[in-house]
């Protein structure tokens, strides 16, 4: 288990530094520098102390290594668009609130997307189930961005129930977390489906019917706790996916978090900012499935890295 | 087999146990969601009563630092307007008015010298006097080549500014900064000597290039200067008391402003906020005050008090390389295509933003640098929409030139949404009126601008926006040779212009320097050198209840300090 462990995470640094490098580079093939338009005007001598001080004016791979020595260090340079501050403090500011979206959303979803999943599987082919279908399937098939404006709009404009967009207030958290949750609600709803209908035609709970167990007793204690087990194995990616996908969600509500800060330094060439997200990003995805990766472990020991060791 | 059981177990656990207080606290959100208690900004509303005092408002981006050095966007600009402040201030006619100067300058005959006493009393938000040392830091801090500050250029007005802004190392530019014009006489008199005449110099004056610094403030903060709420200062209508990034900016009223009386807001709240939909919902529920909006956004608000229309002082044009396409050097093939456009139709049917049709390339509202208006003075330069002239006009400039199109034009721009209806409006208009295919290349910002200065490009759809208020700022674009002059226009007519714009720039006779820019402008025109198109306005909401609000046609997006509530 424990090599295992270190295998792992000695692949997540390569896969980690394989990332950096590669944007790093790509990045250089982005047309335009990262100083904005207003450079046009600044007079070039002061153009030439902030490329020297930048470093641009070396060669990329010089570039390259002074930034990895930086990185190394946990250092992720300064932001060109805000040169007063540095990336690091971005991603500390923008962080919580794209979390504490992705964690509402998250909540969301699992307490919808498993009731309509027991739902449909207990009303199976009845009309419970078919709703529980249809709000999976509109929750799938919907963007977050025909949602979102959808929401902000009715709900906040002509109901008045919930603000528009804004992240003052407890209140304001609700309509962007419902937007996030939509597609895995669906997500959810159709695996626990899916798994329930499995485990309904099990022997064991044939078995407890014949004892005369009641229903409820069934439900809670036999089907759902074994059904739910192949959905919690997938919460990991599903997680990441949620806190790392809530670019549209925080644009159109107005939530001061880290995938607005992407498009923005996408947008304006912000090297350091596009290669020190990245890389956070990266990290992220790649820690959450070394965890899932752990827990299968755990579950299952058929899961080993490298067969037969 | 065991671990496992225990594993489930204690993950149905912790599930349940999420699922309980997921369900607890979406209770409680709801209660707190409900309509009686919502959004902040409307409870305030009817508790202000007679005339609030608190006003918020979107706004698109989070500005970047708010250095008066550095900052060179409107953002830091709206926002340092509000926070300090010049020796003059532009009032809602956009002419100076004292503000941290006691009364107008004294200009020496020459035009060349400024003399500016300073108001009594005046003081930073900390307390401590604003002085005319700080001015002189200011200058000398902007122009330090070390400070990187991409207007400079304007400050190099200053006498010795130049010399400031070429010294290489250390030594050399303390030593240079010892010779700039700008010295402070005493505490409260300020002595602004100039390299060549300025006409709009008193104007100027009351842009944040010339606000002061405080240099034992500024200093210590280095590279942090204007970084975050507690890092910077001002002697302005409002204080900086809180700045969350991309979240809020919160203004507070500076009680030791020496105009505090004047100044009726006591706060002022700025939501970041990228997505005009969602700016306007927000306006709609009552959450702000104000909201900046798309064209198509407009027909809603059509009768209403809410909507505003700033018109800015930013021309949209065509330019024509005239490299690429050798026919594009002849003046007739140039006028050919911008006569064949429907100004009138573009901003009507495809613009809709409240932007007006040109009449020449020095937008509506520009001075004429001698006290008047240079459109009202130049008149309607551009020739009617024409088809059948623009044609006919195609072909003898063709024969003359004896040169033809090629069988694919391409003209570049950016890749917004207003960008690519005017691209796809004017190409189409070729192709009726002119017979001429010019295919849309819409790119991201970035690319269209370096295509367009390293002049890789047949024809470009691009603006410009006014630095200053002066038609300088628009016709030293087209010199021989000059940077923007990226169309590569030149011949006797282009001389003819070079000579006209340069003699104005050392020309101290007001009326003569006016007339010899309006000339350029006509030489430009005439030779449709460039092919204006619009110029452009931007609608916003404001709600009727606030007076007061300034929305200026360049620099900053509003002026705050006389907006009120009735």
């Amino acid at each position: 288990m424990l090599s295992y462990t270190l295998r792992r995470l000695m692949y997540m640094v390569i896969t980690l530094w394989i990332i950096v490098t590669l944007t790093f580079f790509l990045m250089k093939l982005l047309p335009g520098d990262p100083f904005g338009d207003a450079i046009t005007k600044l007079p070039p001598e002061s153009m030439q102390l902030l490329i020297k001080q930048y470093g641009l004016d070396r060669p990329v791979w010089e570039q390259y290594l002074t930034y990895m020595g930086h990185v190394i260090q946990g250092d992720l340079g300064v932001s060109y668009q805000f040169p007063t501050r540095s990336v690091v403090s971005v991603i500390k500011t923008a962080i919580p609130a794209s979390f504490e979206l992705g964690v509402w959303s998250l909540i969301i979803a699992i307490v919808f997307g498993l009731i309509l999943g027991t739902i449909a599987a207990l009303k199976h082919n009845k009309a419970g189930d078919y709703t529980a279908s249809i709000i999976a399937l509109i929750g799938v098939s919907i963007p977050s961005f025909v949602i979102g404006p959808l929401l902000s709009y009715y709900v906040g404009v002509k109901l008045k129930w919930l603000p528009p967009g804004l992240w003052t207030g407890p209140e304001h958290r609700i309509l962007p977390a419902i937007a996030l949750s939509l597609g895995t609600i669906a997500i959810l709803t159709r695996m626990m489906r899916a798994s329930m209908l499995e485990v309904m035609h099990q022997d064991y709970i044939k078995t407890a019917k014949s004892k005369g167990l009641s229903k409820s007793n069934i439900v809670g204690k036999h089907m759902i706790r074994n059904a739910i087990l192949p959905v919690i194995t997938i919460l990991g990616p599903i997680a990441v996916n949620v806190l790392t996908g809530t670019l549209v969600v925080e644009r159109i509500f107005s939530v001061p978090g880290l995938g607005n800060q992407f498009v923005l330094s996408v947008y304006s060439n912000d090297y350091t900012m596009i290669v020190g997200l990245t890389l956070f990003y990266a990290a992220v995805l790649i820690i959450a499935m070394f965890l899932t990766d752990i827990a299968y472990n755990l579950i299952d020991p058929r899961i080993r890295l490298g067969k037969g060791k | 087999m065991k671990l496992k059981k225990i594993f489930t177990s204690a993950l149905a656990v912790t599930l349940i146990g999420a699922s309980l207080a997921a369900c607890g606290s979406k209770g409680s959100d709801d209660a707190s969601g409900s309509p009686s208690a919502s959004s902040g900004a409307s409870a305030s509303a009817s508790a202000g009563g007679n005339g609030k005092k608190e006003l918020v408002m979107n706004y698109r981006a989070d500005p970047p630092a708010l250095d008066v050095s550095i900052a060179e966007s409107a953002a830091s600009f709206t926002f340092l307007g509000a926070i300090s402040e010049g020796l003059y201030r532009l009032d809602k006619d956009m002419k100076p008015t004292p503000a941290l100067a006691a009364d107008m300058p004294t200009i020496s005959p020459d035009h060349l010298t400024y003399t500016i006493k300073l108001r009594d009393g005046i003081t930073w938000s900390d307390g401590t006097p604003v002085t005319a040392n700080d001015f002189v830091y200011s200058f000398q801090r902007t122009l330090d080549p070390r400070t990187k500050a991409t207007y400079a250029f304007v400050v190099a007005w200053i006498k010795g500014g130049e010399a400031i802004m070429k010294a290489e190392g250390d030594a050399a530019i303390e030593e240079a900064k010892k010779n700039l014009g700008a010295k402070a006489i005493d505490d409260k008199t300020l002595e602004i000597t100039l390299d060549h005449p300025v006409p709009f110099f008193t104007s100027m004056l009351a842009f944040l290039n010339f606000y002061p610094q405080k240099k034992d403030f500024v200093e210590p903060l280095g590279d942090k200067n204007g970084a975050d709420a507690d890092k910077v200062i001002g002697a302005g209508p409002f204080k900086l008391t809180k700045w969350d990034h991309e979240q809020t900016l919160v203004l507070e009223k500076n009680e030791k402003y020496w105009d505090a009386a004047n100044v009726k807001l006591d706060k002022v709240t700025v939501n970041i906020v990228k997505d005009t939909n969602t700016g306007l919902n927000l306006y709609e529920t009552g959450a702000t005050d104000y909201a900046d909006i798309r064209g198509d956004q407009m027909d809603a608000y059509k009768d209403k008090p809410d909507l505003r229309i700033k018109s800015e002082l930013v021309t949209g044009y065509v330019n024509f390389q005239t490299k690429k396409v050798p026919a594009f050097a002849n003046a007739k093939v140039r006028q050919a295509f911008s006569m064949a456009i429907d100004r009138e139709g573009l901003v009507n049917t495809a613009m809709r933003n409240g932007s007006v049709a040109a009449t020449g390339y020095v937008p509506n509202g520009n001075s004429d640098g001698n006290g008047g208006e240079f459109r009202k003075v130049v008149g309607d330069l551009i020739p009617p929409f024409d088809a059948a002239k623009a044609k006919q006009l195609l072909e003898d400039g063709l024969k003359e030139s004896g040169t033809t199109l090629p069988s694919k034009l391409t003209i570049i721009g950016d890749d917004t949404e207003i960008n690519k209806k005017i691209m796809e409006f004017v190409t189409q208009q070729w192709q009726t009126n002119l017979g001429v295919t010019v295919e849309a290349n819409p790119m991201p910002h970035k690319n269209r601008l370096e295509k367009e200065l390293s002049k890789q490009y047949e024809l470009v759809n691009t603006l410009w926006g006014a630095d200053y208020n002066d038609p300088m700022t628009w016709l030293d674009m087209y010199v021989a040779g000059g940077p923007f002059n990226t169309q590569d226009w030149e011949g006797p007519k282009n001389e003819e212009y070079t000579k006209l714009v340069t003699a104005a720039q050392t020309e101290t006779d007001l009326a003569k320097r006016s007339q010899m820019l309006q000339d350029a402008e006509k030489i430009l025109i005439g030779e449709a050198a460039v092919a204006p198109l619009y110029f452009r306005s931007s609608p916003f909401v404001v709600n009727p209840k606030l007076k007061g609000l300034i929305l200026p046609p360049y620099g900053q997006d509003f002026e705050l300090k006389w907006a009120y509530f009735e």
